[in-house]
């Protein structure tokens, strides 16, 4: 507990030094803000007044000041391109973003850990071979080209999901709002049919943002087994007769924990950044196409305050990480 | 015959290790041969890669259009070829931009340890704190939407990288007896620091400028995807897609089938070059 304070406390500078980055940014943005929230049009004096609202013309050390303690207040500005403050926006399409990420990091250490596992026990088997290939492609194909692939395939031409728009068919109602994620309200409210729908929807998205996290940690994963099945301990436990699938899936698996778990927080980074792309291919209506969209109207306080919100949630789960070190390997204490 | 495994690694076999260097040098040549096209197109595309003609827009590759046409008529090919220098130009000087900064940062904030040198790792690792893809679409969307910004963008996000590449690697070197010795017999530091210590770090900055490369790369067309980067009509690869992506659903696969198969085999051979590199020198770096 008291290690966790002490984590948190030591976050505080970094979080400062991330705002002051962000906020240095957001003062190179071409184009004068008050001007584009007055509109082209307006006479001086609005733009002059709008200026004096915004603290644009305080000294600024000042503004930065100010901007800390709006962003500690959890105000992130408006964004003038809907017209609403930009924590509303985020709020409303939290839940979207939300579920296309927790499925994707679900299917990446679903299926890469075991595979890893599998990659490393047999290994130069056919699942070896095949799991180096996907880690070169997971690392080099363009996700933006592999879900236009993937949509043209599955749906252009053999019509084997709905089309890639949002996160439910447009016939079907969404589920009663309970978590927001409508595969979990879908469950909590027996709704097969939304259910149906949803998963539909999130099935090929969820695979796309997950590929090149899913090459990586398997890759990491057989990795460390290997390491670990080279020591003494396996080999002892192997001489004692104890059957191969426990000394890896109990002995061996017990001891990556601790590396695969760095791995995927290594990769939550890309995660983030990809889950941006492949809500705009897949007209997702989560915060990554609200961001792009921004992006073209030329909205910068959306993309700041996404900018500073995805590295707390970084930030975040990594020190979430942290303690769970201490759960899966009781040899580390803090 | 068991294969023998060090501590940590798993060793090769010969056979693999040649493979692996096969690897290498496949991504080497087809590296090459973008450079080739790149400064090919220069002078000879097929048909001109920005002229407009509507008749023939949306033509299946064919003889004629052997990756058939875009939406304006223009023949992908023509593009595609533009955009390997494209492609390459950009991504090699974003990458210049991170290693002409990075090193040198992180080459005197390992040799020098002070104040300074703990403010600038300490900048680094809060750089490295943001997802890197947006990061770099925050900076350049705050310089501007062009393809000078998104380069700059993806330089700088570069930084951190090499920086603490060269900070860890000349902490370790300055522990070597040779250093040491040079203190001894009283060399100026900055002639130990550029002159020994340096040379002695290159073998890990050239695997990690291989590497890089392809990321800059794959960045750079993520960015042009999301218009924020390269702004039409330059042929840009990621852009082509991004153009080309109201005529999936219809079936004019060929749009954006042959621009990602371009950037996926140049970053391809960038991250195969480098693994090769690594292996044949024999250098680990995380």
């Amino acid at each position: 507990m008291k290690y966790i304070i002490k984590r948190i406390l030591q976050m505080i500078p970094s979080v400062l030094l991330v705002l002051l980055i962000t906020f240095s940014l957001s003062r190179i943005v071409p184009g004068d803000p008050a001007r584009m929230m007055a509109g082209e049009q307006a006479p001086e004096e609005a733009v002059e007044r709008i200026r004096e609202e915004m603290g644009l013309n305080k000294p600024i050390p000042e503004q930065f000041v100010v901007y800390v303690s709006e962003v500690a207040r959890g105000d992130l500005g408006t964004a003038w391109h809907t017209g609403r403050p930009v924590a509303e926006d985020f709020a409303m399409r939290f839940p979207a973003s939300f579920e296309l990420a927790l499925c994707a990091l679900l299917l990446a250490v679903l299926i890469g850990v075991p595979v890893g596992i599998y990659a490393a026990a047999k290994k130069d088997s056919a699942v070896d071979h095949i799991s180096r290939v996907i880690t070169l492609l997971g690392t080099s194909v363009p996700v933006f080209w592999l879900g236009f692939m993937l949509i043209y395939l599955l749906y252009a031409k053999f019509e084997m999901i709905p089309a890639p728009f949002g996160r439910i068919s447009d016939e079907i109602f969404p589920p009663t709002h309970i978590t927001g994620l409508y595969l979990l309200d879908s469950i909590l409210t027996g709704d097969i049919v939304a259910f149906k729908s949803a998963i539909s929807h999130i099935f090929l998205p969820a695979l796309c943002l997950c590929f090149g996290s899913l090459a990586i940690i398997s890759r990491m994963t057989r990795s460390n087994m290997i390491e670990v099945l080279n020591l003494d301990y396996i080999r002892t436990a192997r001489s004692k007769g104890i059957k191969e699938s426990k000394v890896i899936g109990k002995h061996g698996f017990r001891n990556i924990l601790v590396p695969v778990l760095t791995v995927i927080g290594a990769q939550l980074g890309g995660l983030i950044g990809n889950a941006v792309v492949v809500e705009t291919i897949f007209n997702w209506p989560g915060i990554g196409s609200y961001i792009t969209q921004s992006i073209l109207q030329t909205d910068y306080a959306p993309v700041q305050a996404f900018t500073v919100i995805s590295v707390l949630i970084y930030m975040f789960i990594n020190l979430i990480l942290d303690i769970l070190y201490t759960v899966v390997d009781p040899r580390i204490t803090y | 015959m068991k294969k023998q495994n060090n501590a940590g690694f798993d060793r090769p076999s010969f056979f693999q290790k040649l493979l692996r260097q096969k690897m290498a040098l496949a991504g080497g040549v087809c590296i090459l041969a973008w450079l080739v096209i790149g400064v090919v197109s220069f002078f000879y595309t097929p048909y001109s890669p920005t002229e407009v003609a509507m008749g023939d827009k949306l033509l299946a590759p064919s003889m004629a259009h052997l990756m058939g046409t875009d939406n304006f008529g223009r023949d992908i090919l023509s593009r595609m070829m533009c955009g390997a220098r494209i492609s390459l130009l950009l991504g090699f000087v974003a990458v210049s931009i991170s290693l002409c900064i990075g090193i040198p940062l992180g080459a005197f904030s390992g040799y020098y340890q002070g104040k300074l040198s703990g403010l600038i790792m300490r900048v680094m690792d809060s750089l490295q704190a943001f997802p890197m893809l947006i990061l770099v679409m925050s900076i350049s969307v705050a310089l501007g939407r062009n393809s000078f910004s998104a380069m700059l963008a993806v330089g700088i996000a570069g930084i951190p990288n090499f920086a603490r590449l060269m900070y860890a690697q000349t902490l370790s070197v300055k522990q070597s007896a040779f250093i040491e010795g040079e203190h001894a017999i009283g060399l100026p530091r900055r002639q130990i620091l550029f002159r020994h210590i340096l040379p002695n770090c290159i073998t890990p900055i050239l695997v990690r400028l291989s590497l890089s490369l392809g990321s800059a790369i794959l960045t750079i067309s993520s960015l042009s995807f999301l218009g924020i980067g390269v702004q039409p009509p330059t042929p840009e690869w990621g852009y082509m897609i991004s153009e080309a992506r109201g005529y999936i659903l219809t079936g004019e696969w060929w749009m954006i089938f042959f621009p990602g198969l371009a950037i996926a085999s140049l970053v391809l051979s960038f991250n195969l070059f480098g693994d090769g590199l690594r292996d044949a020198l024999d250098y680990r770096i995380q």
